[in-house]
């Protein structure tokens, strides 16, 4: 079958183009090469790369040349072939296998989060990935710190460390990271058996928060937590923000979806990420209705039942809220959130840790904002679960507390 | 609704799946109503307007019809003025009205009459400059003799809001869509193929080139601090944003009617590559351009009255233009700016031979022409006159260069890279759907560089197209 002469124009424009800029792809893999190592990595801290000349006559340098070579070839080769309608599609989809896989390798994975981080994408997402990409160090029987912004600003990790001795602390918190965030993450919080779970939870953390933070899941999200996600926000939920769900979904499945916000930012920023201020405190809590979430309150079980069919203790600590700021509405749902807190432990579902039993000591003025408390507070708080954790479960080391043993 | 949903998504596809199995009657039936919804989505109550304007244009080529058969050309022309002051009317009432109440209250304040402009809080239409002209270019077309009026009110309510192309064109002729409606289409293999290329890359172009400058432009045009160098590169990506935005838009209405057997007009063909106005003109917003050509530059005279004479149609058209963007003075100016450089051109051309040639300096001019254009556009996206002498005064004068205009370019450079490789090959080949007849490899190649695009940088939050606003 004959071409017809649009198509025979366009391939002899791509004759052309070949003919003259063959050389552009073993140089662009060549140079690609030779910023590999140190020109790279300064990419990576936000600095000048450079090209190192010492790189340019190895094995690796040939083969990738080679391979750019090869493109060429096989662009030639196929030059004037008529190719099935597919062909293009089947090329593609292997294309994206490859890239999917690629991003996946550990030192991608690093090398991306770390020039994210520097381009000012979130710090604790950046953080959680990278500590994932270099996978878990630490040793049997961990103390796993999950939590939302009050355990961000409220617990110093290595300062607990120091305290339990003997237990090496994971830290896998975010700002708003609330029981559905955590069930959508569920496969980057490295839990083994013996670990003990450590949350601080409030009535914050049942009454507000978006319906299916999809936002907040991209970059976090895991295959593992998927079905329960859905499962626990219920038909209503799910259906109403079926949108997000899509989002949520690829986020799950795929790397390179879960990527998109940072590379986002590293798109923006290439070369260097403009300083941030520090994060300031919360600016204060307007006064509204505060409805109770169940579906995040249905997550939250979820979890523990998970954590409990994975041989990990559960320690819920009570989160405080600035007595100066307290409100009418707070008190009530934090009522609901006592009891229902209560019943859960009495049936043996996690150990909860009230204000009283933490005795942490906090003062007016130690707060930062109306949850969040200071550096001083922090200090306070930091110690006072140090203390409640080795009371519950440091007895023995390798004897972790049950949920629902006291 | 926007085309850039997953509402669309699910919409396009519940409507395609009928649309195939019905037959060309059924189709039209389903067309009109998926129109309705589609138009209805953003507000329902506008869809009245819409009717009012269908009704009115379809009853009047019916009217100026009956009276040219009874001989009265009085009747007819009162039938078509009728319609055409009706459809402005609304036009103006729920576009213009505001502002130029508030420009006679400024202007009777100059002269020290303080006036309190009465100002309605009304909500402007989706899409109403569109289906306005669309539909009014039916009944000119029929008074002139030059379109059969159509009595089935079907196939015209189904022209007028024809969903691919309601709110955001291309503008399209009856003369063109109408005979398209009235007789069965057929769907092929190929038209569905290359109606799917093309919806892609709107699509592509959209949600990934100009959604993302849209971030970088807003941050950096008229920014308080902001270099000049930021203030030129804000400028630039202003250019390429509005570029992918609307062509985008009509790609997507092009290759989405193309899927369903129709043809619509171009209404882009690489307008950068532009070497004087004229051939901006004949490049950008094609169908708008050529509506305005003729039905308000011919009818004004065109060039058929001398160079003066000329000069102030093409000046007059251009404001028209401009007014017909936005209800406000900055449009007004960037139709003028354009308006003036036509006049310039036209003048500077007249009595000189093979302009439309290559030329030795064909790459300086289409450079030139491009930075003309981007001025233009300074008046387009500013909010005021005293935004768009900032910036313009900021770029002239000031050329720090700092770590954010790296990034700000290279954050262009990353966006636009696959866009121009495209257009090099569209502008070498003179064909526009070139990408799609590419050898396996770098067919592929754009297919998957498109894909991890559209991954990692496409904006999935549906952002509204600019054109939507005019």
């Amino acid at each position: 079958m004959e071409m017809d002469p649009a198509m025979i124009r366009v391939r002899e424009a791509e004759r052309r183009f070949l003919q003259c800029f063959w050389w552009v792809f073993p140089a662009t893999g060549l140079a690609g090469l030779m910023l590999t190592g140190g020109g790279f990595w300064a990419w990576v801290s936000g600095n000048r790369p450079w090209l190192d000349w010492h790189r340019l006559w190895s094995w690796r340098a040939v083969a990738i040349c080679v391979c750019g070579g090869a493109i060429v070839a096989l662009w030639k080769g196929f030059l004037w072939r008529r190719v099935a309608p597919w062909g293009p599609i089947a090329l593609v989809l292997a294309g994206l296998a490859c890239a999917e896989c690629m991003v996946r390798w550990p030192t991608a994975q690093t090398a991306f989060w770390l020039t994210a981080r520097s381009r000012g994408y979130l710090p604790e997402v950046c953080y959680i990935r990278l500590e994932e990409a270099a996978g878990r160090t630490a040793g049997e029987g961990a103390v796993v710190l999950v939590g939302s912004s009050q355990m961000v600003r409220g617990v110093d990790a290595r300062l607990l460390a120091e305290i339990l001795e003997s237990r090496d602390v994971i830290r896998r918190v975010c700002s708003g990271m609330w029981a559905q965030s955590m069930l959508a993450m569920w496969g980057r919080i490295p839990f083994r058996k013996g670990d003990v779970c450590v949350q601080i939870r409030s009535a914050f953390d049942f009454t507000i928060g978006t319906e299916f933070d999809a936002d907040w899941f991209r970059p976090l999200a895991s295959p593992s937590g998927w079905s329960a996600v859905f499962r626990t926000a219920g038909g209503r939920i799910s259906m109403k923000h079926w949108r997000r769900g899509v989002d949520y979904t690829l986020a799950a499945f795929s790397e390179c979806w879960r990527m998109r916000d940072g590379a986002i930012a590293i798109g923006r920023s290439f070369w260097k990420g403009e300083r941030k201020p520090p994060l300031p405190g919360g600016d204060g809590w307007t006064e509204r209705e505060l409805v109770w979430s169940d579906w995040q309150w249905r997550a939250f079980e979820e979890a523990a039942e998970r954590l409990e069919d994975a041989g990990v203790a559960f320690l819920v600590f009570e989160g405080d809220v600035n007595p100066a700021m307290q409100t009418k509405g707070l008190q009530d749902k934090h009522g609901e959130f006592l009891k229902r807190m209560e019943a859960g432990e009495r049936a043996g579902k996690w150990v909860f840790i009230p204000l009283e039993e933490q005795d942490a000591g906090i003062g007016d003025g130690d707060w930062l904002d109306m949850t969040h408390v200071n550096a001083a507070g922090r200090e306070k708080l930091t110690r006072a679960m140090g203390r409640v954790v080795r009371e519950k479960c440091m007895v023995e080391r390798n004897a972790p507390l049950r949920g629902g043993a006291k | 609704m926007v085309f850039n949903s997953m509402v669309f998504l699910v919409f396009f596809a519940v409507v395609y799946a009928a649309y195939r199995a019905l037959s060309y009657r059924g189709q039209n039936w389903l067309l009109l109503v998926a129109s309705y919804v589609f138009y209805g989505w953003w507000d329902w109550r506008f869809a009245g307007l819409l009717l009012a304007t269908s009704f009115f244009s379809w009853g009047s080529g019916l009217v100026i019809a009956d009276c040219r058969r009874k001989g009265n050309e009085r009747g007819a022309w009162w039938a078509s003025f009728g319609n055409i002051a009706l459809n402005l009317g609304i036009l103006g009432f729920f576009k213009y009205w505001n502002f130029f109440v508030e420009s006679f209250a400024a202007l009777f304040g100059r002269v020290g009459l303080g006036l309190e402009p009465r100002l309605l809080g009304i909500v402007l239409p989706v899409g109403i400059s569109f289906y306005t002209f669309q539909a009014l270019s039916y009944s000119i077309d029929v008074y002139r003799g030059k379109l059969e009026p159509t009595r089935d009110w079907l196939d015209f309510f189904a022209f007028v809001a024809f969903f691919p192309q309601l709110v955001a064109g291309p503008i399209e002729r009856a003369s063109h869509l109408l005979p398209q409606i009235q007789r069965p289409r057929t769907v092929t293999r190929e038209g569905v193929a290359s109606g799917t290329w093309l919806a892609v890359w709107g699509l592509f172009k959209k949600v990934v080139v100009a959604d993302n400058l849209a971030v970088l432009v807003d941050g950096a045009f008229g920014a308080e601090g902001a270099s000049g160098a930021m203030g030129a590169l804000a400028v630039y990506a202003f250019a390429m944003q509005i570029y992918c935005d609307f062509s985008g838009y009509s790609d997507i209405a092009r290759g989405v009617a193309r899927m369903m057997g129709f043809d619509l007009m171009e209404n882009f063909r690489l307008p950068y590559f532009a070497k004087n106005p004229k051939e901006f003109w004949a490049r950008w917003h094609i169908s708008l351009s050529t509506w305005l050509k003729d039905y308000v530059y011919i009818p004004l005279g065109g060039n058929r009255r001398g160079a003066r004479r000329q000069t102030a149609n093409l000046f007059t058209t251009m404001l028209v233009g401009g007014l017909w963007h936005g209800a406000a003075w900055t449009f007004v100016a960037w139709g003028a700016f354009h308006g003036a450089l036509l006049a310039v051109w036209h003048a500077w051309a007249r009595g000189r031979k093979n302009d439309a040639g290559p030329g030795r300096w064909a790459w300086l001019r289409r450079v030139g022409m491009f930075h003309l254009v981007c001025v233009g556009w300074v008046f387009f996206r500013s909010g005021s006159f005293s935004e768009a002498w900032g910036v313009l005064a900021r770029v002239a004068t000031d050329w720090g260069w700092d770590i954010r205009a790296w990034n700000m370019l290279t954050a262009m450079v990353l966006l636009c890279w696959p866009l121009w490789a495209v257009q090099a090959l569209q502008w070498a080949t003179d064909d526009m759907e070139s990408p799609r007849r590419l050898s396996l490899v770098p067919k592929a190649a754009l297919l998957l560089v498109m894909a991890l695009m559209f991954t990692w940088f496409g904006n999935t939050g549906g952002g509204a197209f600019i054109y939507f606003q005019f």
